[in-house]
């Protein structure tokens, strides 16, 4: 491309900006908005996993205690699954301060939110066979249930192997991207 | 209005065709742009206080604007969006620096994020250290993708 074409690119951007300044663009209500907005979807989604995860775990000791049909022990196994799921997410969220696409550089951002999107895939892939053996285990300690935990363990499967296929697609793709941030960042 | 508003107000609006013209080069029409402009917005406010101390505010508003427009997840995009105070729409229109423009921003969409941005911030006269800063590459990877980028975008307008 030779230096008088770069010149009217450059010219074309100039007076395109300049026409854009006589225009208002950002309206008092479109400032407004953006003044009572939330934090963004992924903060909100690790708030909203906590108190999730503690009503769930309630709801579970009160199962517990009003119908004696779950083994103390898988009750404390299934709590202890949840707490590892709301420590993951907590700290997965550290990747994601608020602050973090003012202060770094473009790389850096999307190396870090392609590292949060990694973390909490590979975090639900972890849990997921747990849950599995924790359902299973509950069967094998209540027999007399049997037709409903084939059920209950015939849809869980199924959901888990659509789900380890979505993960797989999904983990392959950000496994790219992070290679295509290293390849961006040292090529020359 | 307390101070920190009025802050935001008035960078907002002295910095919002620096922004849209960062928005119009991520998004496909004048609908993604309002959305990302919105998405903009919504992350100046909420680091408004650290633009206080910052001694090149062009350079952090570029930056916080390419971070937005590289990072949305075009799968979340919001629906209720406010929309872009304006009586054109660069996407759409007939005048001649409008339709440039669009070619301009046909061409510089093929390329990958990090090299739209490169070109972007070079296209408006920004240095190589600058650039490399916002980026996060050495001055010579961003001197070197520059020459690769200004071939393709001669192949891409040969063709």
């Amino acid at each position: 491309m030779e230096n008088n074409e770069l010149e009217t690119l450059r010219q074309q951007v100039a007076e395109f900006k300049s026409r854009l300044d006589k225009q208002e663009i950002v309206s008092d209500r479109m400032l407004r908005e953006a003044m009572l907005s939330r934090t963004k979807w992924m903060i909100d989604a690790n708030r909203f996993a906590l108190p999730l995860s503690l009503l769930v775990i309630g709801l579970m000791i009160y199962y517990y205690y009003s119908m004696h049909l779950m083994p103390l022990w898988i009750l404390i196994l299934f709590i202890v699954v949840f707490l590892i799921e709301i420590a993951s997410n907590l700290l997965n969220a550290q990747l994601i301060r608020p602050d973090i696409i003012a202060t770094h550089n473009l790389v850096k951002v999307r190396r870090e939110l392609t590292k949060f999107r990694r973390r909490e895939k590979l975090y639900l892939m972890i849990n997921l066979p747990l849950i599995a053996l924790t359902i299973i285990l509950w069967a094998w300690q209540r027999p007399d249930l049997f037709q409903a935990w084939v059920a209950i363990l015939i849809g869980f499967l199924i959901g888990t192997l659509i789900g380890f296929f979505i993960f797989w697609r999904e983990m392959r793709s950000i496994n790219e991207t992070l290679r295509q941030i290293d390849e961006y960042e040292n090529a020359l | 209005m307390d101070r920190k508003e009025e802050f935001f107000n008035r960078v907002a609006r002295e910095y919002r065709s620096t922004i849209y013209t960062v928005c119009f080069m991520y998004a496909t029409d004048q609908d993604e742009a309002a959305d990302l402009m919105q998405e903009v917005l919504i992350e100046l406010w909420q680091s408004i206080d650290s633009l206080a101390e910052v001694r090149n505010p062009r350079s952090w508003i570029y930056r916080l604007a390419l971070n937005v427009c590289i990072s949305q997840d075009r799968r979340r995009r919001r629906h209720h969006t406010v929309p872009l105070t304006m009586d054109i729409d660069p996407y759409d229109e007939p005048d001649p620096n409008s339709q440039q423009m669009e070619l301009l921003r046909r061409r510089i969409s093929r390329l990958p994020m990090f090299d739209r941005a490169i070109v972007l911030l070079w296209l408006e006269n920004m240095s190589y250290d600058e650039i490399a800063t916002i980026v996060g590459i050495s001055v010579k990877n961003v001197s070197v993708r520059l020459v690769r980028i200004r071939e393709q975008l001669k192949q891409m307008s040969d063709n």
